[in-house]
């Protein structure tokens, strides 16, 4: 190596320490900001960012409630779900329900989060008058309704629990072949012995299947048909196939010229419309179920039966004077009679 | 090299518009919240459209001022945009929902 190359790096490596030098120094000498200040800056920062945090956490907070209310209304207003169980509602009352009809225009709704409430009055012609029968209110957590809440007004509860024997017990109408599990006489002696200033409802039985517009010929004159339980091809053994109690359906055989009542009349028979519900349950079996407390419908089976025999009765119920109602007991074509509701003279 | 750190540095604030706009929806959020809960929809007008409209204003200005975080401003056009459209989604769902005469 040369002297003079030696010289050169000599050179540069004094240059480089005396820059080296320099640049600490500056370091060491100017910082910008003093300890303080950038203990203020931090301090600030993290102040600023958890302000932000709790706002924008309260905001989120604030949107949940709406967020999901409007879900729930979404769920059930989008392709008229919430209709479609109301609808389905009304009309099982009115199918399985002997004698009970309800106000279409009164049937109220309330939509909470993921859940739904729907309040009806059912009532009872007896005589001449509706007297209010029970408060309903089905609850539908999304689809999935629960057993109604009832408050009753009626004299004579319905049977308590969904037992085999308490349903039993609860029957009213009996199929032409079936047993009769109560003495006949008892009943047309709680008849006898009401008193003549009296309107009653009573669920007759006949003796066999009968044509709907024949009943009118053997029912005393001032007593008015109310509803007509249909033959469905089960009510013989009142079992289903799995041995499950199943209780009667039918439908108003009054025309209600109330404009919301499905059964006003106007386009279709009270036939036709119980044909139209029996379908709409089909679809809906499960709701049907749990509204009407009744553990076994068996609507398909029972649907496709009644279309293919048409539409025969083994009962109905009648309400009117007691005095007409006593006249029953002399028609061949009733079988059995139990005794509804009884309310003082309102016939007109 | 330049190692020096500016000592005049300005802080990166929220713009003032913004966060109004963020506060007006805040209350008119608290305001929808307690309508909810004790189950009316007799809520308040001002709550539902004036203020929230107010408030989208404001943001809209938030996000053209300079120099300033627009977070608040871009949250206070969210929730005050969502309040008037969901009250009026709601009271078009209500009527679907056994809608009567």
């Amino acid at each position: 190596m040369s002297d003079e190359h030696k010289q050169d790096q000599n050179n540069d490596e004094n240059l480089y320490k005396a820059y080296m030098m320099k640049t600490k120094n500056d370091i060491h000498i100017s910082p910008s900001l003093s300890e303080e200040e950038q203990k203020e800056i931090i301090r600030v920062g993290s102040n600023t960012a958890r302000n932000a945090t709790v706002m924008i956490s309260l905001a989120i907070l604030l949107l949940i409630l709406p967020l999901m209310t409007l879900i729930t209304y979404m769920y059930y207003g989008i392709g008229g779900k919430a209709n479609t169980m109301i609808d389905v509602v009304g009309k099982t009352i009115y199918v399985t329900q002997p004698n009970v009809s309800l106000e279409e225009m009164e049937i109220e709704s309330e939509i909470g989060l993921f859940s739904m409430n729907v309040n009806f009055d059912t009532f009872k012609r007896i005589g001449s008058e509706d007297y209010l029968a029970e408060k309903v209110d089905v609850y539908f957590g999304l689809n999935e309704p629960k057993f109604p809440e009832k408050i009753s007004f009626l004299e004579q509860l319905p049977p308590m629990g969904y037992g085999i024997d308490v349903m039993k017990d609860g029957q009213k109408f009996f199929h032409p072949d079936a047993g009769i599990p109560f003495n006949v006489s008892d009943e047309w002696g709680v008849l006898k012995g009401l008193p003549d200033g009296t309107v009653a409802e009573a669920y007759l039985s006949f003796s066999q299947l009968i044509n709907p517009d024949d009943i009118d010929a053997f029912l005393p004159k001032e007593t008015e048909i109310r509803w007509l339980a249909v033959d469905t091809g089960l009510e013989a053994k009142q079992l289903d196939k799995e041995g499950v109690p199943i209780t009667p359906i039918g439908y108003p055989s009054q025309v209600d010229t109330t404009t919301w009542s499905p059964f006003n009349g106007r386009e279709q028979t009270n036939e036709e419309v119980f044909l139209e519900i029996l379908k709409l349950l089909e679809k809906n079996e499960e709701t049907a179920e749990i509204v009407s407390e009744i553990k076994s419908l068996e609507i398909k089976e029972r649907r496709k039966y009644v279309q293919d025999n048409g539409v025969q009765v083994y009962g109905a119920v009648v309400t009117g004077p007691v005095p007409e109602l006593r006249k029953l007991e002399q028609v061949k074509e009733v079988r059995a009679l139990k005794i509804g509701e009884v309310k003082l003279w309102n016939w007109k | 090299m330049e190692l020096e750190i500016k000592k005049k540095r300005k802080r990166k604030l929220q713009t003032l518009t913004g966060f109004i706009s963020f506060l007006i929806g805040l209350l008119s959020l608290a305001v929808l919240n307690m309508g909810l809960l004790i189950e009316t929809m007799d809520i308040p007008e001002l709550f539902l459209f004036p203020l929230p409209f107010l408030g989208v204003f404001l943001g809209v200005v938030g996000l053209f001022t300079k120099n300033r975080s627009k977070q608040f401003a871009w949250w206070g056009i969210g929730i005050n945009g969502f309040i008037p459209i969901f009250f009026i989604i709601m009271m078009g769902l209500s009527w679907t929902i056994n809608a009567k005469p």
